[in-house]
């Protein structure tokens, strides 16, 4: 970590999920209220490891930071429409495992104005949708496909259960088989001991 | 894009319900069972859900909550008899699966789909709608109806809970009512919009002691509500008003022989207030003094609690012109208003 007379100059290193290290402003950083409770008052030694979050998620993150530091203090949920040519080109440029990643990093790194930003994206997909179509967008299986779903799971355990009865059938034979020499071993045991004994008694 | 909203965390899922109406949020409930339980979890905390009940439709109305007074739409559900076979789905409502569509409703910017329903019963309909949405909303809002209907009087009777009850039809007896309130002992304010007839209204009728009763028409009948109420708040409107239940109650008020829970009495005419009530003489025979400042705060907080009156903030009235009455043995104190239009009578706690 350097740390310039400025405070607004302080960098900060972050490593990402990789161990790869790079540096983000104090002031993008302070839009963090995770950062500004773990971080702040106490310093770090070294780089702040965000290690759940690989260095993409993590740039793209603090590249919105970096964005938003002029911008005016955050007051609570905006419309979509609100949002300027820059943040809309922000979230445009997302495909959606990235923007998944950015979420989960957004909250848990709690910036709110990211956050809310994200969740009005979301919440944008589903708006003006009936159920069905609701169910699509949030990639939730149709009742229709839930049946099917629990039929096929029926029927790969009737399929086990047959499975299972014949071999337990199979392991019955398999002892009642390996059963029958032993016996018959016994058996001619001990007809050879009782023939062996009549001899001895004969003689 | 589609999304796996379900993957998200708890937070991120609170927020995005943050920005959904309830519309969205009842339709979201339906897609799942975890996402009924995720709607379960997020806790809205709404003071009121209101059913309306027309012939063959129910609609669903939220509020207030914490951060909005207004009343929002929730949902339009309707019962048919047909849906073309390839525009049927199956989803699940409260308990059961139904069969069912949406449809855009064109005729309500507020409530924008229909769910319509395959059922023929709309008391069906409405029991699986309340399973439903008392699960998603588990700190028991207060539960209201509004009924435009004798057929949708008895329909309501499946609902439990139910604490407010508006009537909005016009062929309205007094007999379907008091059956009405001996299935819901619970009730807490009528609302009567239509025009009833006053023969059937005894005096040991239940409505009495419901605590907040309105008539829209009470025209004839203003007397004979206004001599039998026991409740607390009562506003009546389009009244024929006399100058002997106004003095009558004030007088028992006074000695404390009746409506000893008044918080208020609005009473409302088309015609001339000074025509029918001497106010010189009512205010003198009720010993009514100017207010001195002191005895009692300027603003009184009207709170009716009354289904559909009480959807806005709690008024602030200011009362620095009003008269003031006290109880006798120094009660409490009242005061009153009258004007061209009205006759207010506020009692102070």
């Amino acid at each position: 970590m350097t740390s310039p007379a400025s405070s607004s100059e302080v960098k900060y290193l972050i490593e990402s999920s990789e161990g790869n290290t790079f540096d983000v402003s104090g002031a993008a950083l302070r839009q963090s209220n995770t950062f500004n409770a773990m971080f702040l008052n106490i310093g770090a030694d070294g780089p702040i490891p965000f290690t759940d979050y690989n260095e993409a998620t993590l740039k793209k993150v603090f590249e919105y930071c970096e964005h938003s530091v002029n911008e005016e203090n955050y007051s609570g949920p905006k419309h979509q429409d609100d949002l300027s040519k820059w943040d809309l080109n922000f979230f445009n440029e997302m495909d959606q495992k990235m923007f998944i990643d950015v979420i989960n990093a957004s909250n848990f790194l709690d910036i709110e104005r990211l956050t809310s930003y994200c969740c009005e994206r979301i919440a944008r997909m589903l708006r003006g949708k009936n159920t069905q179509e609701m169910i699509k967008v949030i990639t939730l299986p149709t009742a229709e496909e839930l049946e099917a779903k629990q039929k096929v799971e029926e029927k790969k355990a009737a399929a086990a259960k047959k499975v299972a009865e014949k071999a337990a059938e199979t392991a019955e034979k398999t002892e009642t088989l390996e059963e029958l020499p032993v016996q018959q071993l016994v058996q001619t045991t001990r007809n050879k001991l009782t023939r062996k004994y009549l001899s001895f008694s004969n003689e | 894009m589609s999304f796996p909203l379900l993957r998200l965390p708890v937070l991120v899922h609170i927020e995005v319900f943050k920005h959904l109406e309830f519309q969205e949020i009842f339709l979201l409930s339906l897609c799942s069972e975890n996402m009924k339980y995720l709607v379960h979890g997020i806790k809205l905390k709404p003071k009121e859900i209101q059913y309306t009940l027309g012939d063959d439709m129910i609609q669903v109305s939220i509020g207030p909550t914490s951060k909005d007074w207004q009343r929002l739409p929730m949902a339009v559900v309707e019962c048919v008899s047909f849906i073309p076979s390839e525009e049927i789905i199956t989803i699940k409502l409260g308990s059961e699966r139904i069969a069912c569509r949406f449809v855009e409703n064109s005729s309500d910017e507020e409530y924008t789909l229909i769910f319509e329903c395959l059922e023929d019963c709309l008391s069906e309909v409405l029991v699986l709608l309340q399973y439903h949405l008392e699960f998603l909303f588990p700190k028991d809002p207060c539960v209201q109806v509004q009924i435009k209907s004798v057929d949708c009087l008895l329909a309501a009777d499946v609902l439990y809970n139910v604490t407010n009850t508006a009537i909005k039809f016009d062929e309205f007896t007094p007999t379907e009512l008091e059956n009405h309130l001996a299935n819901n002992p619970n009730h807490e304010s009528i609302n009567i919009l239509s025009k009833p007839s006053g023969r059937d209204l005894k005096c040991n009728s239940k409505l009495w002691k419901i605590k907040g009763l309105s008539f829209e028409h009470s025209r004839t009948i203003t007397c004979r509500i206004m001599k039998y109420f026991t409740g607390r708040c009562l506003i009546l409107l389009n009244a024929n008003l006399k100058y002997s239940p106004w003095i009558q109650l004030i007088q028992k008020w006074k000695k404390k022989e009746a409506y000893g829970d008044l918080h208020a009495v609005i009473v409302r005419t088309p015609e001339d207030v000074y025509q029918e009530i001497d106010s010189d003489k009512l205010l003198r025979e009720c010993n009514a003094s100017q207010w001195d400042g002191l005895r009692r705060p300027r603003m009184f907080k009207f709170d009716p609690k009354i289904i559909n009156f009480s959807q806005r903030e709690p008024q602030m009235w200011d009362c620095s012109d009003l008269y003031d009455i006290q109880q006798d043995n120094g009660g409490k104190w009242a005061s009153i208003k009258i004007t061209e239009t009205e006759i207010v009578f506020v009692v102070w706690d």
